[in-house]
């Protein structure tokens, strides 16, 4: 049964009891107004009458009384008249239901027989008649049978009028009781009904609330939702606990993802340290590559200005062996004249020998006197034997300076030939040093972007390592908050 | 109540008032009841009680027929002023009112001495009145105390 219905049931029992009791209350009401009829027209006239009644009858006592203590016959006449006013009273009510008519004529007969008879009865104790004794029996009889008559007439319209009145109590009781009943059962059917609608309401609504507010308060998510009822609420509560595992689920995967953030967030975090101190070394080492280079510029530099020197000092000595070289070729002249020089004095000390050995010979022959001339001659010839040894060492100094000259010559061509390979060279090292110095220059420029690069990769290393941080953190705090959440069966 | 304790008080002033009880002539009545009836005497009251019909019933419960005499008789008269203490005529309203209000009729009325007499005779529970001077042969003549 769904809510809807359930809460369509009260209205819906509410307003079949009130047709109940709409019902029962108009056919006891309808009675009622019959009863109330019945007095009104009935009962109530009819005890009017009978009052009445007995105050004519009264009225007839006390005219007879009247006329029998004044002794006046006379007045007695009246006693006519009150009996026209009974007839004529009784006659008004001929069309009463609830009257016998039987007993209303009965009634009129002997209201008119007694005040015949009593009329004559009072006439004869006005005369005095001694005999009146057992008349007066009669007329006490009668007038006590018309009077009980009359009060039974009375009574029985007050009984009858009590009975309607108590019978309307009787049913107005009834009607009370009726109400009071349906009123009870309603009451109670619609207590019933509500104490087991709102229990059906509110004990799946008390165990989602108590789920909401543990999944809110504790971050429950372990809870189980036991709903039986297959109302909306029932809908809601199974939709709920569809919600509650689709949570769970969620959490699982995320807790999961958030663990592996976490440690990804960890390595990147460390991994840009990492990054952040090599970015440092890099730069570093590239400032120093810068340096290098810039010293390798200035070397280039140098070199290329050395090189220059090599190349002027090679030239210089290119012109200096070709000198050298022609230098050496006079001098190779020069000595062949030496040669020719010193086969002259060979020749002069060959003949200066020769000469003082006939000298020394003349001197050996003159004796005495000729001894000094002699030791001179000698003397003579040992320098003239010096000489010619000398001439032939200088000949041999000449032989060796001419082999040397031509060695000279050919170290000079040689040193000339060094001097153009040098030259070349240090031409070819200027040229490659220029080359150098611009690649170095190009390298060094590119050292300088790369530095500049560098900084900036430092710098993002920096921002790189600042947000792995905040990422660690954030992944720490979703760590934090998800642990707030329990996935795991808990209590009840 | 209070009227009896007045009645009495003044039947007592009265009483000193009057010369001599003693000395008062006889009544002019005798109260006479059946020869079988145990009563000796009677109160005035309860004699004027029964004559009213106040008091109804004998000490021992039967009922009394009090018998009353033609208002014209000097016993009647004598009675109604010394018993009854009422003149004859209040007493006949007192009757008629009763008569037609339907509630009592008075005593029978006997013509005379001798038919009280023999009223009084042939009932036993019967009660009556004659003038001093008549015969009471078979009835009994009871006293009248204050």
């Amino acid at each position: 049964m769904t809510i809807k219905a359930k809460i369509l049931l009260l209205p819906a029992l509410t307003a079949g009891f009130l047709v109940l009791l709409l019902a029962a209350t108009a056919t006891l009401g309808s009675r009622n107004v019959d009863r109330l009829q019945d007095l009104e027209a009935g009962y109530a006239p009819a005890l009017e009458l009978n009052r009445d009644l007995e105050g004519l009858l009264g009225e007839v006592q006390r005219t007879l009384q009247d006329a029998v203590a004044a002794e006046d016959a006379d007045a007695l006449a009246r006693v006519e008249t009150l009996r026209g006013q009974f007839a004529e009273r009784l006659g008004r009510e001929s069309a009463n239901p609830v009257l016998d008519p039987a007993r209303t004529a009965q009634l009129q007969k002997d209201f008119a027989a007694y005040a015949e008879h009593a009329r004559a009865t009072s006439a004869r104790m006005i005369a005095k008649d001694a005999r009146v004794g057992p008349e007066l029996e009669r007329m006490s009889a009668d007038y006590n049978a018309l009077k009980e008559a009359l009060r039974q007439g009375t009574e029985e319209s007050k009984r009858q009028s009590k009975d309607a009145f108590a019978a309307m109590r009787s049913t107005q009781r009834s009607s009370l009781l009726l109400t009071l009943a349906l009123v009870l059962a309603c009451v109670a059917v619609l207590g019933v009904i509500s104490f087991r609608l709102i229990r059906g309401v509110l004990g799946p609504l008390t165990t989602l609330t108590t789920a909401a507010q543990r999944i809110a308060n504790e971050g429950d998510l372990g809870t189980t939702i036991e709903v039986q009822s297959t109302d909306e609420l029932g809908q809601l509560a199974s939709a709920f606990a569809t919600m509650v595992g689709m949570l769970r689920e969620a959490h699982r995967g995320i807790e999961g993802a958030v663990q592996k953030l976490a440690a990804a967030a960890a390595e990147i975090y460390a991994a840009a340290q990492e990054q952040e101190a090599a970015s440092q070394t890099q730069s570093s080492g590239a400032e120093e590559v810068n340096r290098t280079m810039q010293s390798l510029l200035e070397s280039a530099t140098h070199i290329a200005d050395s090189a220059n020197g090599v190349f002027t000092n090679a030239e210089r000595t290119k012109e200096t062996s070709a000198s050298t070289a022609k230098k050496i070729s006079e001098l190779s002249t020069q000595t062949n004249r030496m040669v020719e020089i010193l086969e002259v004095i060979r020749e002069i000390a060959d003949r200066s020998d020769l000469l003082a050995l006939n000298a020394s010979l003349e001197g050996t022959r003159a004796g005495e006197a000729g001894r000094g001339f002699s030791l001179v001659a000698n003397e003579m010839r040992r320098l003239s034997e010096r000489v010619t040894a000398s001439v032939q060492d200088v000949k041999v100094l000449v032989t060796d300076i001419r082999s040397s000259g031509a060695s000279t010559v050919m170290a000079t061509e040689e040193a000339r030939k060094l001097a153009e390979g040098t030259a070349g060279s240090a031409r070819q090292i200027t040229l490659v040093t220029q080359q150098q110095r611009t690649a170095t220059e190009q390298v060094s420029k590119s050292m300088m972007d790369v530095t500049s690069v560098l900084m900036q990769s430092v710098a993002a290393n920096r921002q790189t390592k600042r947000a792995a941080e905040d990422l660690k953190a954030q992944a720490e705090q979703l760590t934090a908050l998800m642990s707030k959440f329990r996935v795991e069966a808990s209590r009840k | 109540m209070r009227t009896q304790l007045t009645l009495a008080l003044s039947l007592v002033v009265a009483l000193a008032a009057a010369p001599s009880l003693g000395a008062e002539p006889a009544p002019a009545f005798k109260l006479i009841v059946n020869a079988k009836n145990p009563v000796a005497s009677l109160s005035r009251d309860k004699a004027a009680s029964y004559f009213l019909k106040k008091s109804t019933t004998w000490s021992d419960g039967a009922v009394v027929h009090p018998i009353d005499q033609g208002d014209e008789s000097a016993a009647r008269k004598a009675f109604s002023q010394e018993v009854v203490k009422k003149s004859v005529a209040a007493v006949k309203a007192f009757w008629q009112q009763k008569i037609f209000s339907g509630r009592d009729l008075p005593p029978p009325e006997k013509a005379g001495d001798e038919e009280v007499v023999a009223a009084v005779k042939s009932n036993e529970r019967a009660i009556g009145y004659v003038s001093a001077q008549a015969n009471v042969d078979g009835v009994k003549v009871i006293a009248i105390t204050e």
